[in-house]
């Protein structure tokens, strides 16, 4: 049997769903022990590194490490690391809370920066899920190709393929 | 062999498994969406669909019509 699935995905503060993890027990008692013990800190900030770096690739994003509020000031609080745009010269900044949760920084004064702010908080979010997914396969001793290409819009499409004999 | 492809686009993740034995690829599915739980990706199931088993050499009738 094959199938497909489509998730719809959005970033939360990472945990434990108890349902999933029991039909996972219930086929390998062994794994879901495994997978209930992972430490995903390391593998998040791994993700969020790639995916600011990714992105940093793309003609018009650069990727740098702090961000300024309107009057340019750098905010003082830690960064994972931050995406600048001409449209947002002040940058967009990540960060990853205590909890792991993925965090965005940046000052909104200006209305024009608002609406870049909220199109590079969606191709963050896209590229962090496309390394969490890329990640995971791996992890579950997939080889795993990645490839992503952006449309006429400026639309990030990630396509994964992850092959396990 | 047993191929997952995965298309992310717009906040979609897109999986499609391929070559699972059985109900295999379900298991599969909760592993995936466990972890990327647990890394902070929440997911719900948008659509999900098993494909028969003529379907599985990657030529579904759904994408034929």
């Amino acid at each position: 049997m094959s199938k497909i699935v489509i998730l719809s995905a959005q970033l939360a503060a990472p945990h434990i769903l108890g349902d999933l993890l029991a039909k996972v027990a219930a086929q390998d008692q062994i794994l879901a022990e495994w997978i209930k013990g992972l430490d995903t800190f390391p593998i998040i900030e791994e993700c969020v590194q790639n995916a600011l770096a990714r992105l940093g690739k793309i003609e018009g994003i650069k990727q740098c490490q702090d961000i300024l509020d309107y009057y340019g000031k750098a905010y003082g609080g830690k960064l994972a690391g931050a995406l600048k745009t001409d449209a947002l010269p002040n940058g967009l900044g990540v960060k990853i809370n205590e909890k792991g949760a993925i965090e965005f920084v940046a000052d909104e004064y200006q209305s024009e920066w608002k609406s870049e702010i909220k199109r590079l908080q969606k191709l963050f979010t896209d590229a962090f899920q496309a390394e969490a997914t890329t990640a995971i396969l791996q992890i579950l001793g997939y080889e795993v190709e990645v490839e992503s290409t952006t449309t006429e819009k400026g639309e990030l499409i990630f396509n994964l393929e992850g092959v396990k004999q | 062999m047993k191929r997952i492809t995965a298309k992310i686009k717009g906040g979609k993740i897109h999986l499609d498994f391929n070559g699972f034995l059985g109900d295999t690829c379900l298991t599969e599915e909760n592993k995936i969406r466990v972890i990327l739980v647990k890394m902070g990706v929440k997911t719900d199931v948008e659509y999900s669909d098993n494909k028969r088993e003529g379907e599985t050499n990657g030529i579904a009738e759904r994408e034929r019509n």
